[in-house]
């Protein structure tokens, strides 16, 4: 079936299966800055936007986004890069994997709240999962990119 | 791993309600996050995201909340964020934020998912559930017994001054609960519901109509534990279900009554 969509603002016209889901959608187009982990909604690293909500694209069938935008990390790589440097400033270990799921995510979070508190910020990144940086720096490097203060 | 040989988005329910009866292997498509989990197949889906089932409305007889509407929707409504309905956003505090956007309130409903804790919860506050062709049940008789192929359009919650609790237990915070327990005293007496056992939520009647009766939490705890079937899976033996059921409803009552 043919599904017409937006990515990152510009127009595509994709030919799509009945159960195909949006994440093989996105990186059979290209889009593979798009990760799938545990292709069962659980880790988090395949998060694009979706109406610019985060969104498991592992588990949204693309014949669903007719009409839809999406947004994959380049859509938004000027902020997501001024984010970057702030977990380079924590050093935080990075294999890159579950970067630009996570950013996204970070990016939605910053956009949705307002003063979050730590464990807002923890709790809205809960279905997010880093195997190499251990979160701590993580958390510093968005604090310090939300100018977040503990309560 | 979800499997369909066609995909179709009506804009009536009337069609939706036509295309599930045609064939058997039909599926409704609400937040397809259980269906992706597990293994389903079937031959038509059928989406149900454009019938306009995702709003949420205070009404005279209650809080209709239409089945298509996400977590997310639910627990940032402000209605529901009072007692006893506040043990809704509870329910679904230990997701993720992508997770709570995809999963739907009727999706979870229809699904009878043993581990929900919103199941678990809604049963407590005597939610009711309305299908298209149905009509309206309670919540309990819904989950009890075998339904015929219906499309749900809304859960309703009565109106409730009350006050309710929900105690769980799971082995991570974002893993399903090993065992979940909600309770509910308002104008409609006590609701004891276990879910998670790991078979879906029941009402604990024996246990309500104790506590009616005045009995203490630590009785009616342990008779909700007597009446309850409980199973064993790769989160927790049927025997440790059992032990850890009447203090979770114990807790449950007590926080209640204070």
């Amino acid at each position: 079936m043919i599904v017409h969509l937006f990515v990152n603002d510009r127009p595509y016209t994709w030919e799509v299966g009945p159960d195909e889901m949006l994440a093989h959608t996105l990186r059979n187009h290209g889009f593979t800055s798009v990760k799938t982990g545990c292709d069962m909604a659980s880790c988090g690293v395949c998060t694009v936007w979706v109406e610019g909500k985060p969104t498991l694209s592992c588990s949204v069938l693309s014949a669903r986004m007719e009409g839809k935008h999406i947004t994959t990390i380049e859509g938004v790589a000027e902020e997501a890069e001024a984010f970057g440097r702030f977990l380079v400033g924590e050093g935080v270990d990075q294999c890159g994997y579950c970067s630009p799921g996570f950013v996204l995510l970070v990016l939605a979070m910053k956009r949705e709240l307002h003063n979050p508190t730590r464990e807002q910020v923890k709790q809205y990144l809960n279905g997010n999962l880093c195997r190499c940086s251990g979160y701590q720096g993580k958390l510093r490097a968005i604090e310090k990119f939300m100018h977040i203060k503990d309560a | 791993m979800l499997k369909l040989e066609s995909f179709i988005q009506p804009r009536d329910i009337n069609e939706a309600y036509a295309l599930l009866q045609q064939r058997a292997d039909n599926l409704l498509l609400a937040g397809c996050t259980l269906s992706k989990m597990g293994h389903k197949q079937g031959h038509t889906g059928i989406d149900l995201s454009l019938l306009g089932l995702d709003g949420i409305e205070q009404q005279a007889d209650g809080v209709h909340i239409g089945a298509m509407v996400n977590l997310r929707a639910l627990e940032a409504y402000p209605a529901l964020a009072r007692p006893p309905y506040a043990i809704l956003a509870q329910s679904v505090a230990h997701f993720g934020t992508q997770l709570k956007q995809a999963i739907t309130v009727g999706g979870t409903v229809a699904a009878k998912f043993g581990p929900s804790d919103l199941l678990t919860a809604l049963l407590a506050l005597d939610a009711q559930v309305v299908c298209y062709q149905a009509g309206r049940q309670s919540l309990s008789a819904y989950l009890g017994q075998a339904q015929p192929r219906d499309i749900i359009t809304e859960i309703v919650l009565p109106p409730s001054t009350g006050r309710a609790a929900l105690q769980q237990v799971r082995n991570e915070y974002a893993d399903f609960a090993v065992l979940n327990t909600a309770v509910c005293r308002d104008e409609r007496g006590w609701r004891v519901a276990v879910g998670g056992r790991p078979g879906v939520a029941a009402l604990c009647r024996q246990a309500m109509q104790a506590l009616a009766q005045g009995a203490s939490a630590q009785e009616a705890a342990a008779s909700a534990a007597a009446e309850l079937t409980f199973g064993s899976n790769m989160r927790a033996s049927a025997a440790y279900r059992k032990t850890i059921c009447p203090v979770l409803v114990r807790r449950a009552i007590e926080e209640v009554q204070a």
